[in-house]
């Protein structure tokens, strides 16, 4: 059975940040609502939602920000509808990542949530255009599939 | 446990391959079954093919995961982003927490 792993921006829309693509918030709603058990995010994803706030609220003075990243981070936790990998649990993920360090993926965040998609042999849902373009070049990281939204949507349905 | 009503399926409905917010829930919960039009699962079924259920359908939703949805419905705190300025605002905000850790450190 396919397993999935979620980038970080999938989970932007709970705590306030709206993501520009076509019926995002409906199509999280259907698939939260299903109950599903093959959707993971790394934990490196919480710590990018977590830096996000607090950057945000460093710009904007609000207090509101760092309060609805925590509850979405908390209700994300507590509904259990995510499987959350420690990736610093995963020595092969670690080694994985440390292998797109070297090659030149600069964002180490990055090279750990790769790195726990394919040491935990999921496909990675991802909107980013060059990482693909990185891992498709280079032929240790060719078992890595990585799809967008649009493609993960028709794929679950089959 | 709360209830979730899914109304939207317990009727005579006419389904599009690509209505993934029916066809999701009906993927993902094969206890309900289809009982008309001779489909018994979703890869015989084809575009416009109609689908009946004999009862209204419940998904059994948690409190949390209700509770998690809502945040979807609550006001958001910009206008919509593409993912391409998301990944650039997050990267942004690591860089920057990064550099407040460094300053932190050298004080």
């Amino acid at each position: 059975m396919t397993k999935w792993l979620f980038n970080t921006t999938y989970l932007l829309p709970f705590q306030g940040y709206p993501v520009d693509i076509k019926n995002l918030d409906q199509d999280l709603e259907t698939l939260f609502l299903s109950n599903r058990e093959d959707i993971a995010i790394s934990a490196c994803s919480l710590i990018e939602c977590r830096f996000l706030a607090y950057s945000q609220y460093k710009k904007h003075k609000d207090k509101k920000i760092i309060d609805r990243s925590t509850k979405a981070i908390r209700k994300i936790l507590d509904s259990k509808i995510l499987t959350v990998i420690n990736t610093w649990e995963n020595s092969q993920a670690n080694i994985y990542a440390d292998d797109l360090r070297k090659k030149g993926m600069k964002d180490p965040l990055d090279c750990w949530i790769f790195g726990t998609a394919k040491a935990e042999d999921r496909v990675l849902i991802s909107e980013e255009k060059a990482a693909r373009k990185f891992i498709k070049n280079d032929t240790d990281w060719k078992s890595l599939e990585i799809m967008n939204w649009k493609e993960f949507k028709y794929n679950i349905l089959d | 446990m709360a209830v979730a009503k899914v109304s939207l399926i317990n009727e005579k409905k006419l389904i599009k391959k690509q209505d993934f917010s029916i066809l999701g829930l009906v993927n993902t919960a094969p206890e309900y079954r289809i009982v008309s039009s001779g489909i018994e699962n979703l890869k015989e079924m084809k575009p416009n093919d109609t689908i009946t259920f004999h009862q209204d359908i419940d998904i059994p939703v948690s409190d949390n995961v209700k509770e998690l949805l809502e945040l979807l419905h609550e006001p958001p705190l910009t206008k919509p982003m593409k993912p391409k300025k998301i990944k650039k605002l997050i990267s942004e905000s690591k860089k920057e927490q990064i550099r407040e850790i460094l300053d932190e450190s050298n004080d």
